[in-house]
């Protein structure tokens, strides 16, 4: 028997410093180059792209969208049965399934098919009555903030609650959200799962950035990403929902640096609480700086909060590459691990995938330096993405010069992050 | 495909070459620890090159099982006796040995 422990059972070597360095000074580089030299007109001020007739036509049928959902659903079935009925031991799939596959899984499943999440969300197949499954609106501008509230709760969850790998406890947390995605629903319309579920909020967010779009008549997009991103007409509150993201992932790197643990192992506050205000003070001391830094973009007539949505697209590619950094090889090890005890979600000695007996695939654990690289790259690349959307969004808010120069902060607050984010995982 | 894309893919494929080339003849490494009923202040760190064969031989005071975390290798350990178990550290990171009565980590394996 495994005993019972987090799903994370392995940390990457810490970052090369000198690859740190470099990738420091590239991020300033670019950073200035932007600035300095590139376009200034907005170049992505609409959504256009090419339209893909024949793909809308295949998935938006009937023949696509059912197998696809009831897969999806299948595969949530077989979760909520080994939350229900399953052991209480790591080995459980169901752990897996929600720190990994799902709370992972669903960024580089949005960056490359877009708002998949959606259409396969299981609270909307619940609700299908109700008209939860019908087509996403072209434009859903409404506010983020429930979202925002339950994926800080998440995030706490994941990150502080030292039971959230124990079978009671994660029970209650998945009756929590599905209470506060159902009950909401029913008590209101079916607008509010785009508002509040957690899963579907990040999820449908991060697509933004992916190569795929929709027109106004509902045909498929073949989009530039950095396109499909910076004419998103945001929705209200997305700023915040990005900082929780940003504020979380960064926690989740600073709490497990030497220094916190060092700080806080003999605090006499309760570590739940400790975890909650650092979480807490993490996600605020982001916020903050980013509303002071969208200040000088501001325009006249336009509230602070306004602006502050309308530039949080360009935080979106930040998100997604500290996520990627910090959990691609989670994803890896992990998520074929889940796969494995998916094929026995009770315990009873069952193999329905034929693979109960199979090992963990390492071979890409092997190469630490391929590792390193990638990690940062990914960090890198989600930065200059983030400057350039910026970028974009400033021009159209602002004439050149003005938005030139207000975009200063903005983009220094990136640089700072980024450096930040990579000497967290320097360690 | 764009053209940092396609550069991040070539420097991929060389550095597959690259690593392909070394990972011979790695020496074996023994990691020894003595498990009390006292938990550790801080887990000692060893260091383990990528490739070797390791063998645990532990030593206990206490009857518990130790877990090696990501390998998922297990050692069941017997009072006043000393358990081994052997493996090939085949992936790099930092891994946690621990046991749970006492709830502790004993050793962080740093595999490079």
């Amino acid at each position: 028997m495994i005993p019972l422990h987090g799903i994370a059972s392995r940390e990457d070597l810490p970052l090369p410093f000198p690859l740190i360095v470099a990738a420091a000074a590239a991020v300033l580089l670019i950073t200035f180059w932007i600035l300095l030299f590139a376009w200034r007109e907005p170049r992505y001020p609409n959504r256009s792209g090419r339209e893909l007739k024949r793909l809308t036509a295949i998935v938006d049928s009937p023949w696509f969208s059912r197998p696809l959902r009831l897969v999806v659903g299948i595969i949530w079935l077989i979760a909520a049965v080994a939350l229900a009925f399953g052991p209480d031991r790591v080995d459980n799939p169901v752990f897996g399934f929600v720190f990994v596959w799902l709370w992972v899984g669903l960024v580089p499943a949005a960056l490359l098919f877009g708002d998949v999440y959606r259409r396969t969300n299981p609270i909307r197949l619940l609700l299908r009555f109700v008209g939860a499954t019908a087509p996403a609106p072209v434009n859903n501008a409404r506010s983020r903030l429930p979202a925002a509230a339950a994926l800080l709760a998440f995030a706490w969850f994941e990150l502080a609650e030292p039971q959230a790998a124990t079978l009671p406890v994660l029970r209650g947390a998945a009756a929590a959200w599905v209470a506060w995605v159902v009950v909401g629903t029913l008590a209101t319309s079916t607008k509010w799962i785009a508002m509040a579920d957690p899963f579907e909020a990040f999820a449908s967010t991060v697509a933004k950035f992916s190569p795929w779009s929709r027109t106004r008549s509902g045909q498929l997009l073949l989009i530039n990403p950095l396109r499909n991103l910076a004419s998103w007409n945001p929705p209200r509150h997305l700023w915040l929902l990005a900082s929780v993201l940003l504020g979380s992932t960064l926690f989740d790197a600073l709490s497990g640096s030497a220094w916190w643990v060092r700080t806080f192992q003999d605090s006499v506050l309760p570590t739940r609480l400790v975890g909650a205000l650092g979480l807490v003070a993490m996600v605020s001391v982001i916020a903050g700086l980013f509303l002071l830094s969208v200040a000088p973009l501001r325009r006249p007539g336009h509230t602070l909060r306004r602006t502050a949505d309308a530039l949080a697209p360009g935080l979106v590619p930040l998100v997604a590459g500290y996520f990627l950094a910090h959990y691609a090889t989670l994803l890896y090890l992990e998520g074929q691990r889940t796969a494995i005890r998916m094929s026995d979600p009770l315990a009873l000695g069952w193999d329905w995938l034929g693979i109960a007996e199979a090992g963990p695939n390492f071979v890409l654990l092997g190469f630490p330096t391929l590792i390193a690289l990638a990690q940062v790259f990914f960090i890198v690349a989600g930065h200059v993405c983030a400057a350039l959307v910026t970028h974009d969004i400033a021009l159209r808010e602002l004439e050149a010069t003005r938005a030139v120069r207000g975009q200063v902060p903005l983009l220094a607050l990136m640089v700072a992050l980024t450096i930040v984010g990579m000497l967290l995982m320097f360690g | 495909m764009t053209r940092p894309a396609s550069l991040l893919l070539s420097i991929i494929a060389l550095l597959g070459l690259v690593a392909c080339s070394g990972a011979a003849d790695v020496p074996p490494t023994t990691i020894r620890m003595t498990i009390t009923a006292e938990a550790p202040a801080e887990p000692v760190v060893e260091e383990v090159p990528l490739g070797s064969v390791v063998t645990l031989e532990v030593s206990s005071e206490v009857d518990g099982l130790l877990h090696v975390h990501g390998y998922e290798e297990e050692l069941t350990l017997v009072a006043g006796e000393t358990a081994s178990e052997t493996f090939k550290a085949n992936m790099t990171g930092a891994f946690e040995l621990e046991t749970h009565e006492p709830d502790a980590v004993w050793v962080k394996m740093v595999v490079s």
